[in-house]
């Protein structure tokens, strides 16, 4: 007890210890000090994850990475990229609330202090090593997203949607803590350390333990939004702000996708039980996300289907992960994570387009809203269209490249089958994303042509770096995977 | 040596220049100094590059003849960036130097800069008269890339580039729908031989493993070729046989080789500079060049150059049938054209290519003359091309009628003139040939004597015999436009001389017609020694002895001149020789002057039958079967879509439902193999 | 295996019988004169039928969430005590203790600061002013809205349901 090596434990979370602090400090300096200038609390908030993403980026430079606090945390390569995803989401999205909030009328600093204790829940998941961290982290993180969701006061569909989201998410995070029960049930540990020692001794499958991972792929797979866990997607993307729903879409899946990779990497011996499962799943994920989005009049919505699609695509590279050639498991891990920050940009530049546009009134967000887009607004039309060549996989774009590895991977790991799936669904998916190509530059406008829409530069300066990384990552993708190589 | 990235580079220039500014230069300096700026730019490169050229010439001059070969860059400052890196497969924008190459960059930059000249004058008149040198330009970049590159791949650009502007320049006046028409026909028959030229391109990578000419390190395909080798072994007779019928289809194409030759008369819908430089001397002079070019790898098969001596024999003797009853003055230049080409060919198909490239270039002079002199004449008659309505121009345009006279008597081969020397080589190297040499030189010698028939009957029609016009309804004419309908001021009325630019231009060519072949003279050849280092050695037989070839060459050319006058000078009133009942009922007449019908058969065949096999598969299998499929596919799509999305009810309960449904699912499926081991 | 489950199960079982028996003797020995209120399942505090959508003064409500949190605090500071005196801790470790507990406290005081801010337990005297200076939209009476089902309307409820839309608060008062 006493050989605890705080100050070395507590460097560990030195980002962690940041954001918090920060998120304190804001909280009381928004409420007492500089009462009605969120200018200093988005600048602040932003500020301090800019300072978390410049100390996870020395660590990766150093290379100095232990575990900490008795192995519950645990800061190796995974947890350090998705940690570098989430900060990265964090900052856009602070950038696109910047005006939004103000114009919208629910500019509280609030806003900003649960954005960054979110994020500090999904660095804790994406560094736990524990069942009960893990747990903690997806909780903080969930909490302040029901609250965010619902930040549009004056909305009924923004409440609607967050009154949704807590009543599921509580309803899966139940049934996660109870998979975590039946896990410590079946091998007497939360650590992941000491449950992969555990299964690998195992002479015969434990019936508790395999329980307790269905549940946990449940719980999980309620937070990256995967068929059938999926039905609160479209309804919460599209009642909650726009600004939150960027947010959402990344950090959350980030979040889980971070926890499936580990949590099954570390089941890797009782693959025969679990994969079935993820298999039957992925495709349903990639099939129905893609079909229910065909139909879609809504472009969140729309979007909301397309990331559930792209849940499916992850699934795809957590499946193909289960294989004897350490190549094709290392191809699927970094083609997973390559996928993921390719999701952030295109999705959060997708939102950022609409959070761009969006009036004083409304949420710019229906196919009438961006009908004949390009001829009123081109610049964010433009914008969009590259998004959406992105989401659809077409070069020279990320999504292609991040969808390409993960497709390699597959098919170096053996699962030509899902491989396959994955182009058809894929080949679906272009008609949607290209549908709202057709509406903003094919399409007579309905409206008249508006003013240059009120949410400035800071929303414009987050969508086009997104638009920038896209290219830059799709063109060069490695760029992209010689950071992921740094680590190792 | 530094220099040679501006060869191709200048007139590259001058193409962005025209391009980008040349509009807004004709509309801010005003309509005569705009365009007189724009010539001078457009005919300025290109004599630059023939400067460079001659200094290129001058380096390359003082080496050793072995060393006459240099590897270039054809960037600035001769950077050596791969334009194609791939596998083992690399392409550099490299240039190769060597008397060929410097030999086509004289061609075209000097014959091309004189047209240049001549077109400043002839296109005066035109509202496109920046857009003509754009084109113009741009050809000229595109035909020194394919003669300077290193590499069959950037020849292979240069080629589909020329391919590009001769297709532009064809329907340059594109308001008339025939002249696009003419274009299309011009592009789409070359695809036929693009289409050999990219497999054999692909089969000489197969085959060899690079696409290099040359290399300093001697691993380019002819390095191995001249050697016999491949790097996988010895090179075989089939591979060579069938890359050479491949780079020839492409030739075919290019160079308006029969069975692909149809396009070439048609192309004389351009301007008539257009078909001086591009369709007379250079562009279609490139089929010749690039067999010369690899010349080391078609000497490895005996079949390959049968078949090209063949086919250019046959197409020489087929054209000059056409050209005897052609009314029209540039179609049948056109087919004389198509006719010297195969000349060209059967030397190259002997052996003696070195002979084909001499022929190359007295007939870029000659025939170059002929079509700027037609030009000339055309301007003359006020856009008039049929020669039945010509007739007595002698004395009224002299400088064009006498600087005609010799490139008529270069063509029909009459010494000293250029076209008897490389036409004699040739047919001379066709008798030492030792298949069938005896045969391809009567067919050709009797070619010969039609082509001085057929150019003596244009020189009657147009110069000597009475006039058949009335000079006052000459402006008239021209108001309503022809084939060559260049607008013409309304002062030009009546018969009138050119203006100089043209004339000087006509009368630079005409002295080279004269003396051009003076380099290739039997015993002191100098342009076979030049050449030699750029084409494969094949020995001949000793074939007709030189003296007899050259009395019997020159007397089949005077008495095809001889017959054609006796003939014409008795029918100085109409200038026909047949009259209309026989014309009516003479078969070969009507044959001749009906292209064999080869055209009507190709318009029957491709055109019309196979635009029904074309509308089934659109109508029947693409829209109806395979859109169906797609389209069917795509409604199930969307009313699946539409089925699914009623589990989306926005109800809670159902959502909890769901997942609940999906959990015992899940679970279930997580312990399947935990049961089956159960029950096992 | 089971035997030692025996008492767990005498346990149940006598837990069941007393309950049973103190309703069941006060069923058969209590006087039954029923009232409206009497015969409603709650006696004290709401009506337990009726609009869900009922307005209400939040602060009762927000008092109470906090009384847990601060509550919770307290329980808390007693198992840390526990283990800050366990013997053999060095004094190293209790400063370490001691920051830990200090770290928490400070958190909770954020929590309280800022409940002081927001003027959460000011009760009466700037009640108006916040409503007022906040969003006034929130006092408008609002749509019942449903959605999810996109373009395809409201899933048809059975008459029977329908009659009582109380029943389902988020699908009602359609049309």
């Amino acid at each position: 007890m006493n050989g605890v090596n705080i100050s070395e434990d507590l460097y560990q979370i030195l980002p962690l210890i940041v954001l918090w602090g920060a998120a304190c400090v804001i909280l009381m300096g928004d409420v007492i000090l500089w009462k009605r200038s969120r200018g200093i609390t988005a600048f602040l908030s932003l500020a301090s994850c800019l300072v978390a993403m410049w100390l996870v980026l020395q660590r990766v430079v150093s290379g100095d990475n232990t575990s900490a606090f008795h192995d519950s945390i645990l800061n190796d390569p995974l947890a350090l990229i998705t940690t570098i995803a989430l900060l990265v989401t964090a900052s856009l999205s602070i950038l696109l609330a910047w005006s939004y909030l103000k114009n919208r009328g629910m500019n509280h600093g609030e806003y900003y202090v649960l954005l960054i204790l979110s994020v500090t829940g999904a660095m804790l998941m994406a560094s736990a090593n524990d069942l009960i961290i893990l747990f903690i982290g997806l909780e903080i993180l969930s909490f302040s997203l029901y609250i965010l969701a619902g930040f549009s006061r004056n909305e009924v569909k923004s409440q609607e949607s967050s009154l949704k989201y807590f009543l599921l998410g509580a309803f899966a995070s139940a049934f996660l803590l109870y998979g975590i029960a039946m896990i410590y049930g079946g091998t007497g540990s939360i650590n992941f350390d000491v449950i992969a020692k555990e299964i690998q001794g195992a002479t015969a499958p434990n019936p508790m333990l395999m329980i307790g991972i269905a549940l946990l792929l449940v719980g999980l797979g309620f937070k990256a939004a995967v068929i059938p866990f999926h039905q609160w997607t479209p309804d919460v993307y599209e009642g909650a702000p726009t600004s939150v729903t960027a947010y959402m879409a990344g950090a959350a899946k980030i979040g889980a996708f971070a926890a499936i990779l580990r949590v099954f990497n570390t089941l890797m011996p009782f693959h025969e039980f679990w994969v079935p499962a993820i298999y039957i799943i992925a495709v349903l994920t990639m099939v129905f996300g893609n079909l229910l989005a065909i139909t879609q009049t809504n472009v969140k919505r729309m979007l909301a289907y397309s990331s559930i699609a792209h849940a499916g695509y992850l699934l795809v590279a957590v499946v193909s992960m289960v294989t004897s050639n350490v190549t094709a498991h290392d191809q699927a891990i970094e083609g997973a994570l390559f996928y993921l920050f390719a999701y952030i940009f295109m999705t959060i530049g997708a939102f950022g387009v609409l959070v761009y546009l969006s009036s004083h009134d409304k949420d710019y967000q229906t196919f009438d809203d961006i009908r004949g887009l390009a001829r009123r607004h081109p610049l964010p039309a433009y914008l969009m269209m590259f998004f959406m060549l992105s989401l659809g996989g077409i070069p020279p774009t990320m999504g292609f490249v991040g969808k390409w590895l993960i497709f390699i991977a597959a098919i170096h790991s053996g699962q030509v089958g899902l491989a396959i799936v994955m182009a058809l669904v894929s080949v679906a998916a272009v008609y949607y994303y290209l549908k709202v190509v057709w509406m903003m530059c094919f399409e007579a406008p309905t409206k008249a042509p508006s003013d240059i829409p009120a949410n400035g530069f800071p929303a414009l300066l987050s969508v086009t770096f997104c638009a920038i990384a896209t290219v830059i990552f799709g063109v060069l993708p490695d760029l992209m995977i010689n950071i992921t190589g740094l680590i190792r | 040596m530094s220099l040679v990235w501006l060869i191709p580079g200048l007139p590259l220039i001058g193409f962005l220049f025209h391009a980008f500014l040349g509009k807004s230069i004709v509309k801010s300096m005003g309509d005569a100094n705009g365009k007189k700026t724009i010539g001078a730019i457009a005919t300025g490169v290109v004599f630059a590059s023939l400067l460079i050229s001659v200094m290129v010439f001058m380096d390359l001059m003082k080496l050793a003849p072995m060393d006459q070969r240099q590897y270039v860059s054809l960037l600035p400052g001769g950077a050596r960036i791969p334009w194609i890196s791939i596998g083992s497969l690399h392409v550099y924008y490299m240039g190769i130097i060597d008397p060929l190459s410097l030999l086509m960059c004289f061609i075209v930059t000097g014959v091309g800069g004189v047209i240049h000249l001549y077109a400043t004058g002839y296109m005066a008149d035109d509202k496109d008269y920046p857009r003509f040198f754009t084109y113009f330009n741009l050809f000229i970049f595109f035909m020194l890339m394919l003669v300077l590159s290193e590499n069959i791949l950037l020849m292979f650009v240069g080629w589909e580039g020329v391919g590009l502007c001769s297709y532009l320049l064809i329907s340059f006046w594109f308001e008339d729908v025939e002249n696009s028409k003419a274009g299309n026909k011009a592009f789409i028959v070359n695809r036929i031989g693009d289409l050999g030229f990219s497999i054999g391109v692909m089969t000489i990578f197969a085959v060899f493993g690079t696409l290099s000419f040359y290399t300093p390190q001697g691993t380019g395909f002819l390095d191995m070729a001249a050697k016999g080798i491949t790097p996988h072994g010895m090179l075989s007779v089939g591979a060579a046989t069938l890359i050479a019928l491949l780079l020839f289809m492409g030739a075919c194409g290019k160079s308006a080789q029969f069975p692909l030759y149809v396009w070439l008369p048609d192309a004389m819908a351009g301007p008539t500079p257009v078909s001086a430089l591009i369709h007379a001397a250079t562009m279609v002079t490139a089929g010749v060049v690039m067999i010369t070019r690899v010349s080391p790898l078609i000497v490895h098969s005996p079949i390959a150059m049968m078949v090209i001596a063949c086919v250019g024999v046959f197409t020489a003797f087929y054209a000059a049938t056409i050209a005897m009853t052609q009314n029209d003055i540039k179609k049948v230049l056109a087919y004389s054209t198509v006719s010297q080409l195969g000349y060209m060919f059967l030397g190259c198909g002997v052996g003696a290519f070195a002979a084909g490239m001499f022929h190359v270039t007295t007939h870029a002079f000659f025939k170059g003359l002929l079509f700027l002199g037609a030009g000339s004449v055309i301007h003359a008659m006020s856009g008039e091309q049929d020669m039945r309505k010509m007739g007595g121009l002698k004395d009224r345009i002299p400088v064009t009628f006498w600087t005609m006279v010799c490139a008529w008597l270069a063509i029909s081969g009459i010494p000293p003139f250029a076209g008897f020397w490389s036409k004699d080589e040739i047919l001379g190297s066709a008798t030492g040939f030792p298949q069938y040499g005896m045969a391809l030189y009567a067919v050709g010698m009797f070619t010969a004597l039609m082509t001085a028939f057929y150019m003596t009957r244009l020189m009657m029609k147009t110069f000597w015999t009475k006039p058949r016009y009335k000079d006052e309804e000459l402006g008239a004419h021209s108001s309503h436009g022809s084939d060559d309908s260049h607008s013409h001021d309304a002062k030009h009325h009546g018969v009138h001389e050119s203006p100089p630019s043209m004339l000087i231009s006509l009368v630079i060519l005409a002295i080279l017609s004269v003396i051009g072949g003076l380099v290739g003279i039997p015993g002191h050849n100098l342009f076979d020694k030049f050449l030699a280092p750029s084409v494969a050695p094949y020995p001949l037989k000793d074939g007709m002895p030189v003296p007899i070839g050259m009395l019997l060459g020159t007397a089949f050319g005077a008495v095809g001149i001889a017959v054609c006058v006796v003939m014409y000078n008795r029918r100085q009133e109409t200038g026909d020789l047949l009259s209309p009942k026989e014309k009516a009922s003479n078969a070969l007449y009507k044959g001749s002057l009906n292209l064999w019908y080869v055209d009507a058969a190709y318009y029957k065949f491709f055109v019309t039958e196979g635009g029904k096999v074309a509308e089934f598969i659109w109508q029947g299998i693409d829209r109806a079967l395979i859109d169906g499929i797609v389209n069917f596919v795509a409604g199930l799509l969307g009313f699946l879509s539409e089925l699914f999305r009623r589990f989306q009810t926005g109800y809670i309960r159902a959502y909890a439902f769901m997942m609940l449904a999906g959990v015992v699912a899940v679970v279930i499926s997580v312990l399947w193999p935990f049961l089956r081991h159960l029950h096992i | 295996m089971l035997g030692s489950y025996i008492p767990l199960l005498v346990m149940l079982i006598l837990a069941s019988l007393l309950g049973i028996g103190m309703v069941g003797a006060s069923f058969f020995l209590g006087p039954k004169r029923a009232t409206t209120y009497k015969s409603s399942p709650y006696e004290c505090g709401m009506t337990p039928v009726g609009d869900a959508r009922e307005r209400f003064p939040v602060q009762f409500y927000l008092i109470a969430m906090l009384f847990i949190i601060f509550d919770i605090e307290t329980i808390f500071l007693y198992p840390w005590a526990v283990t800050f005196r366990m013997p053999g801790n060095t004094q190293a470790y209790k400063f370490f203790l001691l920051g830990e507990m200090g770290v928490f406290v400070l958190i909770l005081f954020v929590g309280y600061f800022y409940i002081i801010g927001k003027k959460v337990l000011d009760w009466s005297a700037d009640q108006e002013k916040i409503v007022e200076s906040e969003d006034q939209s929130i006092l408008k009476p609002r749509p019942s809205i449903r959605f999810g089902n996109e373009d395809s309307g409201p899933v048809q409820l059975s008459a029977k349901v329908t009659e009582n839309d109380k029943v389902t608060p988020f699908s009602g008062g359609n049309k």
